[in-house]
């Protein structure tokens, strides 16, 4: 701490370029079980009209240390020390910003202010404004959106109801909300999520702000939603010349936005600098093994390597290490050095600074300059080498699909699911919802195919016909096991259901609610072997233990109930529960969407563990198409419930021929920060068609930029245009979509 | 929404006739009927009733006819002319016992319950914003003691201060020189001096219970996402919190008002017998005591309606303040 002092000046001095200059942030939580340190000791810089991004695993502190600069952390929690010195803009009399003054910014000290003062009132939500996660939460759901937006001009500025009024439609346009006066009028839940979260920006720059801190903005979004909030926050940076704070855990976003990155471990920054230096030339430890868990769109990722991950798992917050707060996960931990010493900020250049003893200027010269030297030749190398080959031995029969030699496991046919729509006094039903509408596709035996798509597009449900916890409504699904005659799943019921029940599992998308809280381990991945009647007793007791081992777990666990671990160790154990019954199918439902970057590597490499001793074939369900191209031998893309491309990854990746797969290709933001700019996005507009009135002729002509007459017309039919790819699209032969095969080479690191 | 209440009322009609035949064969199972409870009464009191007149009664009620007859009698009765028959015991139309003490009973209830509310949502605000101060222990403790005290205890002890203190007439809603008046304005202030009482009986009971479901539901709302937004939005704090959390924390109350309906009716018998007031439930008591089977039947059939038209009413009222409600029912349609 004592090199702390030497950092912060004692006048509240900020370079002409800085916005907001946290120091030394300390913000903790004295909770009954102890102190928490959730911020401890941040600093960075933001400068004006630039983007910081703040990236890391959940609980680093990135949150709160957001909270923190406007001071609304959750009780207990409190600012207990540093400075987040804020240059704030002269206002007039009526509270907006005063042209006449400008220049003479006041400096204020944001972490001397009480949380409640007026002072600290008036630079929330008007200096600083701050969007969340999930718009459908952090909106109140019984105002409507007009209200709360008009809200907040109230609050800041003198203005009356009609003027508030005209300004907050004005701005709902501005952010590309259609129909803005009626919208101001709509209650958040009529609204998609991406308007949503167009209304939450809309609240945000109403009054015009010049920091904006956007917590995880569009981590709950689906990519083409993504990359369209994106696009709209890029815009806006430029109109509205606001510095942008951030936080997210997606270093591919972080490559899309960022000028400067704050890497955050444990309440402290690990590494920050521009983002090109970072993401070239990483400087912690931390940084690189973030960097390199990352499954990488149009890469190497069809050699199937395994995923480099990041050594066991953010520690809770009553067990901090001492020392470096990450040399319990480091692969560079120097013994009797990193667990002693706490590393001091150490610069390394201009905005460049990182946190790690391999840079500490004191001990490389003692060590006669080898360490940092050696070490940082080491980093370079370690990025220039193509990841790790630590290639896991492929019982798939390696990336290249040879599946017309495969037996099919799986063979769905015309699978229809059609949700009635009742309307009128008598409840007559006046047409379908048709959430899957009939999708053709076949599963070889031990082959993982993936389905994508956005959200609204029916994979969820396709899913769900299969393990037969709807029942469809047509179409057939053939199981096929080891050679014997096909069985329709979709005509069983009750119990003639019952023995393929055991045969095809599914592992669902959030470990937190899939899990009954009231029942142990040994209860929950037990609870479907005492149903099928397979163990009981000490025998059930031993299966449970050997799956906990399969899985990554301790036996000893058994008894202890979910809450008692982390998001990745309780799909961990989702993952037990469904392989309880040695299936031969397992869907799986976004099994990893919910999950940190490095855990969701740490799944990934145990999903493909799994499918090697198991001969398992998966189903694999997301709308992320880096993890897709990572896991999936063949891709079938989804929309309005129909299949529009299906295609062996490798294929489909380099050369999409259905526009719509592009588009979705397009929107995945690219972990490199030099292919932005040259990159041409496709960002399609609107939202998903509404399957219970899907347009005429093709779904996807109204967003579609390669449409003709025609498409309005006539459906296009699933056909085999070669390379093994089945396609809907009338023009499929004609049109040359982009696929990410040419990108490939400026994603992989180059060396310097 | 209108088709959706049109198709809620009409499909209250089949409920409501399966309640009047649960509730008409309810009353019925008891052994003997109203003459034999009467013909034992008088017995008791050594008054020997004369087998004909008995005989004769039961001819003219219609109680030797079977089940079903009876209940038609009485069913179509209500429904054609809005005749609830004839009370046994007092001899008089059912329609002009109930009425005047259901008017009563409802505006005791209505006051009361909004008075408990009043008290318990600024006490439960209180306490779930400040959670675990002392404040909080402090209101928890008495909501506890209001919980566990028996309603006529509290009751007798009001009576008494009342009494002792003010000089008051205590039971019942009226001074006797009121009781029979015409309705004036003194009447009204009368009714008011005297229904205090009652007031605070019911809604200490009730506030207990409704503080702390108010402070679960509010802890539950005040860590939600929208409350962070509007706190970055610059509000003050308790602006907010009654903005957004507490709105959205009211909803379960909204939901369960028309239960209170009901239970003001037939509930707190005992407090209304301790302090002799003039509403319905010592007269349904009394009824069923004595196998007066139009009389607690109409009761019964009452409650029903009430129920039913106060489910109704608090779902209408939830769907007109919780937009999604009625988002969802068209979602479902």
């Amino acid at each position: 701490m004592a090199t702390e002092t030497v950092q912060t000046p004692a006048t509240p001095e900020l370079a002409a370029d800085v916005l907001l200059s946290v120091r030394n942030l300390q913000t903790h939580f004295p909770l009954d079980q102890g102190l928490v340190k959730a911020v401890d000791g941040a600093g960075f810089e933001i400068r004006r009209g630039k983007t910081l991004c703040v990236v890391g695993e959940s609980g680093c502190g990135k949150s709160v240390t957001a909270r923190s600069i406007l001071q609304i952390v959750d009780r207990p929690g409190r600012v207990v020390g540093g400075e987040l010195l804020f240059r704030q803009t002269p206002r007039n009399d009526d509270g907006r910003p005063d042209a006449a003054q400008h220049g003479q910014e006041r400096i204020v000290d944001l972490a001397k202010l009480s949380p409640k003062s007026a002072a600290m009132r008036a630079i929330r939500g008007r200096d600083i404004a701050m969007i969340f996660q999930e718009p459908m939460t952090s909106l109140s759901p019984v105002h409507t959106i007009g209200n709360q937006i008009v809200e907040v001009i109230h609050l800041h500025e003198n203005v009356s109801k009609k003027e508030a009024k005209e300004r907050a439609i004005e701005v709902l346009r501005r952010v590309g909300v259609p129909r803005p006066e009626q919208r101001f009028d709509s209650h958040p839940f009529q609204l998609s999520g991406g308007l949503r979260q167009r209304a939450m920006i809309a609240m945000a720059l109403v009054c015009n702000p010049t920091l904006l801190i956007a917590d995880e903005p569009t981590t709950a979004l689906d990519v083409t939603t993504q990359a369209q909030i994106l696009e709209l926050m890029r815009e806006l940076q430029s109109d509205y010349g606001m510095a942008i704070m951030f936080i997210t855990h997606d270093l591919g976003v972080v490559a899309e936005m960022a000028d400067d990155v704050a890497v955050m471990y444990l309440g402290t920054v690990a590494e920050r600098g521009d983002v090109e230096s970072v993401f070239r030339d990483p400087q912690h430890p931390y940084t690189r093994a973030l960097l390199h868990s990352i499954p990488k769109v149009g890469a190497a990722a069809r050699a199937r390597e395994k995923l480099d991950t990041i050594r066991g798992m953010v520690p809770d917050p009553y067990n901090r290490p001492g020392g470096c707060p990450f040399h319990n996960r480091c692969d560079e931990m120097m013994p009797g050095v990193c667990d002693r010493i706490l590393p001091p900020p150490t610069t390394l250049g201009e905005h460049r600074e990182v946190r790690c003893l391999l840079h500490d200027p004191e001990l490389i010269s003692s060590n006669g300059g080898t360490v940092g030297a050696a070490e940082t030749e080491d980093a370079s190398r370690d990025l220039a080498t193509e990841p790790r080959p630590t290639v896991v031995p492929d019982a798939a029969g390696g990336s290249t699909p040879d599946g017309d030699a495969r037996s099919t496991l799986l063979d769905v046919e015309d699978l229809r699911l059609h949700f009635p729509i009742r309307t009128g006094f008598l409840r007559r039903t006046t047409g379908h919802v048709r959430a899957v509408d009939g999708l053709t596709f076949a599963i070889s035996e031990g082959e993982t195919l993936g389905l994508v798509g956005e959200s609204g597009c029916g994979k969820t449900s396709t899913g769900r016909c299969i393990v037969r916890s709807h029942d469809p409504t047509g179409g057939r699904i053939l199981y096929r096991e080891n050679g014997s005659p096909a069985v329709d799943l979709a005509q069983l019921a009750g119990p003639e259901l019952k023995p393929y029940r055991r045969a095809v599992r599914m592992i669902f998308q959030d470990p937190h609610s899939s899990l009954n809280p009231r029942m142990t381990l040994r209860d929950i991945i037990g609870e479907p072997l005492r149903a099928h009647g397979v163990a009981s007793g000490s025998e059930l007791e031993d299966r449970v233990g050997e799956l906990l081992r399969d899985v990554g777990l301790r036996p000893e666990y058994m008894s202890r109930y979910p809450h008692a671990f982390s998001g990745g160790e309780r799909q961990r154990v989702g993952i037990a529960r469904a392989l309880s019954l040695d299936p031969r199918l397992v869907v799986a439902d976004e099994a990893v969407s919910a999950l940190d970057v490095s855990v969701r590597a740490q799944i990934l490499n145990l999903l493909q563990d799994l499918q090697a001793e198991h001969q398992l074939t998966y189903l694999f369900i997301s709308h992320d198409l880096s993890v897709v191209e990572y896991l999936c031998d063949r891709v079938a893309v989804m929309y309005v419930g129909k299949i529009v491309e299906l295609a062996d990854t490798a294929t489909l990746y380099a050369r999409p021929r259905h526009p719509y797969t592009e588009a979705l290709l397009s929107a995945v933001p690219k972990p490199d920060p030099r292919t932005r700019d040259r990159r041409e996005r496709i960002v399609l507009s609107g939202d998903v068609a509404d399957p219970s009135d899907p347009p005429s002729g093709c779904y996807f002509h109204p967003r579609c930029r390669y449409a003709k007459p025609v498409c309005a017309e006539e459906q296009p039919q699933l056909r085999d245009v070669g390379d093994g790819t089945t396609v809907a699209c009338h023009f499929a032969e004609e049109l040359t979509l982009r696929g990410v095969a040419d990108g490939a080479s400026t994603v992989t690191t180059t060396p310097k | 929404m209108l088709t959706y209440i049109a198709r809620r009322v009409l499909m209250m009609i089949p409920t409501l006739f399966l309640i009047s035949l649960a509730s008409f064969f309810i009353i019925q199972l008891p052994p003997g009927d109203f003459l034999s409870t009467y013909a034992a009464g008088m017995s008791a009191q050594n008054a020997e009733v004369a087998q004909e007149t008995l005989e004769a009664l039961e001819q003219r009620y219609g109680l030797d006819q079977p089940f079903y007859v009876q209940y038609w009698y009485w069913i179509s009765n209500i429904v054609c002319c809005g005749d609830f028959g004839q009370s046994f015991e007092w001899n008089r139309p059912v329609s002009s016992l109930i009425w005047d003490r259901l008017t009563l009973t409802m505006l005791l209830a209505i006051v009361s319950t909004l008075f408990t509310w009043f008290v318990a949502f600024l006490i439960g605000t209180y306490t779930a914003v400040r959670q675990y101060s002392v404040g909080d222990y402090f209101w928890t403790f008495v909501g506890f003691i209001g919980l566990a005290t028996p309603n006529f205890l509290l009751a007798l002890v009001l009576m008494w201060i009342s009494f002792r203190y003010f000089g008051q007439s205590v039971g019942g809603l009226f001074s006797p020189e009121y009781e029979s008046a015409p309705w004036s304005i003194g009447k009204a202030v009368d009714l008011f001096q005297h229904m205090w009482i009652p007031v605070v009986v019911i809604a200490t009971a009730g506030a207990a219970s409704t503080i702390r479901v108010m402070r679960a539901n509010l802890l539950d709302e005040l860590h939600r996402p929208y409350t962070t937004t509007a706190r970055a939005k610059g509000m003050q704090e308790w602006r907010l919190i009654a903005k957004y959390p507490v709105r959205l924390a009211l909803n379960p109350f909204i939901s369960t008002v028309g239960w209170t309906l009901p239970t003001l009716v037939s509930g707190e018998i005992i407090v209304s017998v301790v302090l002799n007031l003039p509403t319905t439930g010592p007269l349904l008591l009394r009824s069923l005591e004595s196998q007066d089977m139009y009389l607690a039947g109409s009761f019964i059939l009452m409650l029903g309606v009430l129920t039913l038209i106060g489910t109704l009413l608090s779902d209408i009222l939830l769907a007109w303040l919780d937009p999604r409600i009625q988002y969802e029912k068209a979602g479902s349609r």
